[in-house]
């Protein structure tokens, strides 16, 4: 008899430590090299890009292994994107310490929408999360001493001490690469676990998995407040690669971007939202420059992805092999 | 507050109120029955209010650009019904609500690409003076128009539900779609007219809101929200429900921006207040929908 | 009302449950005791899974009592009741799809265990939990299936994971719910042993709702009859073959004797 997870089972795979640790070394030698070719604006570029990664990522944690609809994520991200804005604004350019604020001030958000959201279920949840994100938006709008709907601009950047230099686009591209990969092995490691299991269960059938003992209600919850400190970290990053926040990052159509990443780049696998953002951005970058209509072959693409292959591209081995079929409904036990 | 101000904002709230029942009330039918989240509903608005704008432009007519939009709009909502929103019914929440979100930005997009960003419309020139409804109380006879509209609309849509043998398998489609079904209801027809409708009033209030609120790209997606708040208020599938809760809503937000910051002026110290005004005002109709759904998380009058 | 039968192991009192007009529950009081499998029959639309419902949690009742092992525990939440030992299974078989046949068992006995939320600690190095979880599958028969999805067996065995998962969990009772639904005479043949085993060999109290009147009669210790919400009967299962008020209603059409 087996004494662990078969592989057939929606539970992730054992991480491939000699594949992860090449492409952490692929990531650092490529960024050395941008760097010494002048190439600066392109790393800064991909920090971006990484950036969104990791904030598509922290809703795959929800929304791919947690099967939870949440169209607010977003504004995790403006919450911790604001934070340190401030902080830097009010004088207190402290990284460490901006960045451990915006993740637990985004985490503790999470923690009183998710308390009242989680309480509904289905199409009242979606709403529900989407009209939260929404009012959030409206009130960092409203606040014009930090910018309102013109946005907030920081003079500089996060200081970390330890000769780091966030100007440096090398710097700053390593400590993104830092957050990304610490943050892809704690979810790695959450998936892998105990919790992890209940939250795959859930995502399967919420009503059985409260069946066998578990307060399913308080693992959402759990997991809700973990992707909203993630997205308050990718939010931190943000403000700094652009010395710039503005309230349309905490919008729901942002959200609807992170999500298009996260089924592009495969939902429910651990890397999906970073594969979906690095993908979606470049596509952006080079489209712009034919047509100023980038979202409406998006929009196509998207629909077509949802229609045929609703697991996003890494799905489609799966569909090739019909192993999965399409989503469908769930009947509910009265 | 004087009376005259009391009234003229009610008469705003009241307003707003009946156009965003107008898009609650399509959005609300269409969760209740054929449980299909659908983000799309606010593009339905927009496309309303850019074709007014355009056959008021063709047709020199205010009157005739908007009763022309009405059922192209339909049209519109019902071709997209027919041909990718079924395919929906039986997938999850999570495809619906991409499917729809990719949607906005196909139906963006395609108006930016044929009619540019915003176009001009203008209320008609016979109803842009205002009216003296009471000794010193002046409104604008636009907005009378508005408000005339919203409740006769709301009226025959009442009669409709309520009277009509479509509306009873509007109902009993709305609680209980298996059991309609069953009793031999065409639900694919019922639900493709019910769309028609829905997106003949996002038309009529897009059109009519058009000269108040500008005809732009993207008008959709910040109204979409509150018909959510709305019909979370009132419950899924409820019409009743939606009209409380939209009428609700823009009584709220109306009174809201005006009595909030002079509600704090009053109470706290100038520079809160000048912040802390305004920022409440947005939230307060949130807030309100955080109460209802504390107390009631199905919604004041949820049909299951 | 009188004081708590500790003997008792569920007792039911005057519980009442309305859907607007409709009474689904009218009333009902009744008792399990222990070691003891008490069938629940019924026309459809008696009330049935209703009141299993109640049971387990997943509805509150408008009135009456539910009293497990002597404790009140009609406020429980339905995950805490679980914890306490009263567990049930579904009419309409509710498994993880996505998971192994193993992986669904190993999570109900994890769901047993301290510490059973932790995210530190990967689940490839529990090795309690996957040990008592093909104890389990020994049980119940299925370990040649142990690593295939739960989406890839047939109905009957999928019945027969039912059950494993609410074994899993430990239960001090449990409420079946139909779990011969759907299956063909070898396979509802299985479930009726694996009913009987757990009786002999864990002396396991077991409210059974069935249609499959074979099996009721075979099985049951007690028979009560639930007509309409109400309770119209309750005894030995020869003293309800008997009952002319039963017979007309529900047993008339359905066994030839």
């Amino acid at each position: 008899m087996r004494n662990g997870p078969s592989p057939a089972s929606a539970i992730p795979a054992p991480a491939s430590w000699p594949l992860w640790l090449a492409l952490i070394v692929a990531a650092v030698c490529l960024g050395l090299w941008m760097h010494s070719q002048g190439l600066g604006y392109y790393l800064s570029m991909l920090s971006r890009m990484m950036i969104y990664g990791l904030a598509a990522c922290s809703l795959n944690l929800i929304l791919g292994y947690g099967g939870l609809v949440s169209f607010g994520h977003a504004a995790y991200m403006g919450l911790g994107a604001y934070t340190v804005g401030i902080l830097i604004t009010e004088g207190v350019p402290n990284g460490w310490l901006g960045f451990a604020l915006a993740m637990a001030i985004s985490a503790l958000m999470a923690l009183v929408i998710g308390a009242i959201s989680l309480r509904t279920k289905g199409v009242y949840f979606i709403m529900i999360t989407l009209a939260f994100a929404q009012m959030l938006f409206y009130l960092v709008n409203s606040i014009k001493a930090y910018g309102g709907d013109e946005g907030l601009n920081i003079k500089l950047r996060s200081e970390f001490g330890l000769g780091i230099v966030l100007k440096n686009d090398l710097h700053f591209f390593l400590l993104v690469l830092v957050c990304l990969v610490i943050s892809l092995v704690f979810m790695q490691v959450l998936m892998r676990s105990r919790m992890g299991r209940v939250v795959l269960a859930q995502r399967d059938d919420d009503i059985r998995t409260e069946a066998l003992g578990y307060p399913v209600y308080r693992y959402q919850l759990a997991l809700f407040v973990i992707a909203g400190a993630f997205g308050g970290l990718a939010g931190a990053l943000m403000v700094n690669q652009q010395n710039y926040v503005n309230p349309n990052l905490m919008h729901w159509t942002q959200s609807g971007v992170l999500m298009i990443m996260v089924i592009l780049g495969g939902v429910g696998t651990l890397a999906g939202g970073l594969w979906g953002a690095l993908l979606l951005l470049t596509l952006e970058d080079l489209i712009a420059e034919l047509t100023p209509h980038f979202p409406f072959y998006v929009g196509w693409v998207l629909l077509a992805v949802v229609l045929l292959a609703p697991k996003g591209l890494s799905g489609l081995p799966d569909l090739w092999r019909n192993r999965r079929t399409p989503a469908a409904k769930q009947e509910t036990q009265p | 507050m004087t009376w005259i101000l009391f009234l003229e904002q009610s008469l705003n709230g009241l307003q707003f109120g009946l156009m965003l029942f107008l898009l609650a009330s399509g959005l609300t039918l269409v969760f209740g029955i054929m449980d299909m989240i659908n983000l799309a509903h606010g593009a339905l608005y927009m496309v309303g209010a850019f074709l007014a704008a355009w056959l008021t432009q063709l047709t020199q007519s205010f009157m005739l650009g908007i009763l022309l939009a009405i059922p192209l709009t339909a049209i519109f909502g019902m071709v997209m019904e027919s041909t990718l929103l079924r395919t929906l019914y039986a997938r999850d929440h999570m495809s619906q609500v991409l499917a729809t979100f990719a949607l906005i930005l196909i139906i963006n997009e395609a108006v930016r690409m044929i009619w540019g960003t915003d176009m001009p419309l203008a209320a008609p020139a016979a109803l842009s003076g205002p009216v003296e409804l009471l000794p010193g109380l002046f409104y604008p006879s636009y907005r009378l128009l508005i408000i005339g509209v919203g409740l006769v609309l709301a009226g025959l849509l009442y009669l409709l539900v309520t009277r009509t043998r479509v509306g009873a398998w509007v109902r009993a489609g709305a609680s209980n779609r298996e059991m309609a079904m069953a009793m031999g209801i065409h639900i694919q027809r019922l639900f493709t007219l019910v769309f028609g409708l829905g997106a003949a009033l996002c038309a009529v209030a897009g059109a009519l809101l058009g000269p108040l609120l500008a005809v732009q790209v993207g008008m959709g997606e910040s109204v979409l929200i509150l018909a959510f708040v709305v019909i979370v208020i009132g419950g899924i599938g409820s019409i009743w429900g939606a009209f409380v809760g939209s009428l609700l809503v823009g009584f709220v937000d109306t009174f809201g921006r005006t009595l909030m910051p002079a509600l704090f002026r009053e109470i706290f110290p100038p520079q809160v207040a000048s912040a802390a005004g305004p920022a409440v005002a947005s939230i307060l109709v949130y807030l309100l929908m955080a109460v209802v759904l504390f107390i009631r998380p199905q919604g004041l009058f949820a049909k299951r | 009302m009188s004081g708590t039968d500790p003997t008792l192991v569920l007792e039911i009192r005057n519980l009442v449950k309305s859907f607007g007009a409709l009474r689904a529950t009218d009333g009902v009081s009744l008792q399990v005791r222990p070691g003891e499998i008490h069938a629940l029959i019924g026309p459809n639309g008696a009330g049935k899974t209703t009141l299993v419902a109640q049971l387990s949690g997943q509805l509150k009742p408008d009135q009456g009592q539910i009293l497990f092992m002597g404790q009140d525990i009609t406020a429980v939440s339905a995950y805490a009741r679980v914890g306490l030992g009263l567990v049930r299974s579904f009419q309409i078989t509710r498994l993880f799809k996505s998971f192994s046949v193993l992986d669904n068992v190993a999570l109900a006995v994890q769901s047993r265990q301290p510490q059973r939320g932790a995210f530190w600690r990967s689940v490839a190095r529990d090795m309690a939990v996957y040990h008592q979880a093909g104890a389990i599958l020994q049980e119940v028969g299925l370990t040649q299936r142990s690593d295939e999805l739960a989406s890839a067996l047939s109905h009957g065995e999928q019945r027969v994971l039912e059950l494993a998962l609410a074994l899993a969990t430990e239960p001090k009772m449990l409420l079946l719910d139909e779990p011969m639904a759907g299956t063909g005479p070898e396979e509802s043949q299985r479930v009726v042993e694996l009913i009987e085993s757990l009786r002999r060999d864990r002396n396991m109290a077991i409210l059974l709702v069935e249609h499959d009147m074979d099996a009721v009669f075979r099985l049951a210790d007690r028979i009560s009859v639930l007509v309409n919400g109400a309770l119209i009967a309750s005894g030995t299962p020869e003293a309800i073959r008997q009952d002319t008020q039963v017979r007309a209603a529900y047993l008339g059409e359905e066994v030839t004797s």
